[in-house]
């Protein structure tokens, strides 16, 4: 087994990974490298096997549902320079890596908090239970994460509920959850799609901001094509399990080599694409499978 | 002049010639213990013949709400809706029916709007049999397969249920349901908001050849603002449960007059890396629409600046 990262700055290296629930091939061998302080989109749609692969690298497949990574590996280097494969990885091990040294934000932060608990009282655990700091340390932290994230008046905010929050401020919370144990490598499955549009500009204005500061490498999961024009630096795009193409943000949008990322790029509805033209107009569409002739393919 | 879409008449500010449909001063409170969420307030606009006109807005705008009473499925608590030329705010169930029949919905999600046990051929005769149009028989077999080929799925899937098909097949087996009784508005909430990107360009695509064809009036219920300036003739912007601005799609999109309208269209991530820009980390959010008993927001007062665009006055 090699444990060396060849492509030697990367922190994160997916190599030929395949994930399988029962039958199904979810992920089917896929391969790339994440770099530090870098923003690497995985871009594709419903049933690409994106949120799968950044459930696999946080090693959460295996719980809670019938996934199995049947192959390939993960190699993660450690902030000490250490790199581990974190497919061979020990559950108790991965324990102080999640959330520690690689953290993840969701879609929905209402269902990623506990409605029972303030705000500042989640923040404060987390850092408790990785940092070992007591809960007066521990609230200190807090406040300073509420503060990194700009959440205004933080003293007070610390000790609402969930509910008695806007999901624009949810989501703030949560990136402070994420970042408050200096994570080498955050990963963000669609953290603005439930999101409005201001809200949505708001926390990715925050995110590429805070990844400024902190030198975060940052995996965005998402569908959307504006989200990954604004954020990524490096593009993965996934259809059906595999992936298609990998490439720098400019080189897959001004020069996709494949198919698929094209006729992913010319269904992407485009503001301002129409100035200059008084009635609507139907979408160009090039070389996308229709979806109006076989029956019977759902995947449900 | 014939009324095309988007015409605007010379009479009142932002009026259409020969409307489809008028909403004025149109108001809906909803009690919540001693206060009230004035989730639309004094609304008025039209819908031209063969036109889209999209509403625009963030959650808790109003927009649904405000689409849900044009179609008589909410009670306004005021202000009057007209469809063809024909006041329905106040018919009862009997005498709304021959008017139901021009309007017809799509909504969100097309999972929840289709019975799983059911064979969607059935759910899009449904329409037809409770209206009397058809009776069961041969001739209304013909009648469904036909509409699911209008829509672009295969006459023989008529047995199949909703679970044998993907998202998109089942948004269009919704649409070919509201298509049965040929109506002349539906209204789509959020109808290809739910859809990958490449699903909802088709399903826009067959909306649109559906207008060209039959000269369908849609009201189009949105929060993505690059959908709408595909496929609106006319766009309205609600804040609050007031629209801010009315205008053609050229005016609002291509010369927004009010704060909310540029903030809106300003954080809509563009699909160009090289169009990235620094945003300001604004932490603003919309505010409550619930008020105190006996009191309420200000009512906005629209300056029309060019003729049909409609800008709310601002301080």
């Amino acid at each position: 087994m090699t444990s060396h990262l060849a492509g030697v700055d990367a922190v994160l290296s997916v190599r030929n990974l395949t994930v399988t629930f029962g039958s199904f091939t979810a992920v089917d061998s896929i391969s790339f490298d994440l770099h530090p302080g870098r923003t690497l989109a995985v871009v594709g749609e419903s049933g690409s096997g994106k949120s799968v692969t950044a459930l696999s690298i946080m090693r959460l497949v295996e719980l809670g549902s019938r996934g199995r990574i049947t192959g390939g590996e993960i190699l993660f280097r450690s902030p000490d320079g250490s790199v581990i494969d974190l497919v061979r990885t020990e559950e108790e091990e991965m324990r102080h890596i999640r959330g520690n040294q690689i953290s993840m934000i969701f879609q929905e932060p209402l269902t990623s908090l506990n409605p029972v608990y303030t705000v500042g009282n989640q923040v404060a655990e987390a850092v408790m239970l990785h940092q070992g700091l007591d809960a007066d340390a521990a609230r200190k932290r807090a406040v300073e994460m509420f503060e990194l994230v700009r959440i205004p008046n933080p003293n007070e905010r610390l000790d609402q509920y969930p509910h008695e929050m806007s999901g624009g401020m949810r989501q703030r919370v949560m990136i402070a959850m994420a970042l408050s144990c200096d994570p080498t490598v955050l990963i963000a499955d669609e953290p603005t799609t439930a999101l409005d549009v201001t809200i949505q500009a708001q926390i990715l204005g925050l995110m590429r901001d805070l990844q400024d500061e902190t030198g975060a490498s940052v995996i965005m999961i998402t569908h959307d094509m504006g989200v990954v024009a604004e954020v990524a630096d490096e593009v993965v795009v996934m259809n059906r399990s595999k992936v298609v193409e990998t490439g720098t943000v400019y080189e897959i949008f001004e020069n996709p080599a494949q198919e698929y990322t094209r006729s992913l790029l010319a269904a992407v509805p485009r503001l301002g694409s129409m100035s200059g033209t008084a009635a609507p107009a139907r979408f160009d569409l090039v070389g996308v499978s229709d979806d109006s002739g076989s029956a019977g393919q759902g995947l449900s | 002049m014939t009324a095309t879409a988007g015409g605007v008449a010379a009479g009142k500010p932002g009026s259409v010639d020969d409307p489809l449909v008028r909403v004025t001063d149109l108001t809906k409170r909803f009690p919540v213990g001693h206060d009230t969420v004035h989730a639309v307030e004094e609304v008025s606009l039209e819908i031209g013949r063969a036109e889209t006109l999209a509403v625009v807005g963030e959650s808790g705008c109003g927009k649904s709400t405000l689409a849900n009473m044009i179609i008589r499925l909410l009670e306004p608590t005021s202000g009057r809706i007209e469809l063809d030329g024909v006041d329905i705010t106040d018919l009862g169930t009997r005498a709304l029916k021959p008017h139901r029949r021009k309007m017809q919905i799509v909504f969100q999600d097309p999972f929840a709007s289709l019975d799983p046990r059911r064979q969607v051929g059935k759910a899009v005769a449904e329409p037809l049999l409770i209206h009397g149009v058809a009776k069961r028989g041969p001739a209304l077999d013909e009648r469904v397969r036909n509409l699911f080929e209008v829509v672009g799925l295969e006459a023989s899937h008529v047995d199949q249920f909703p679970h044998q098909f993907s998202g998109g097949q089942r948004q269009r087996i919704c649409i070919a349901r509201a298509l049965a009784l040929e109506p002349e508005l539906v209204v789509a909430d959020e109808a290809v908001s739910a859809l990958d990107v490449s699903i909802q360009a088709q399903v826009i695509n067959l909306m649109m050849d559906l207008q060209a064809e039959r000269g369908l009036s849609y009201l189009f219920i949105s929060h993505d603002l690059a959908v709408v300036e595909r496929v609106s003739h006319r766009v309205a912007v609600m804040y609050l449960g007031q629209i801010v601005e009315l205008g053609s799609r050229a005016q609002i999109f291509e010369n927004p007059r009010h704060s909310y309208t540029k903030r809106l269209l300003d954080a809509v991530p563009i699909a160009d890396p090289r169009r990235r820009r620094d945003r300001p980390l604004l932490t603003g959010e919309i505010p409550s629409p619930v008020w105190k008993q006996g009191t309420g927001p200000d009512l906005v007062e629209h300056i029309e600046i060019e003729p049909g665009h409609l800008v709310a006055r601002e301080e």
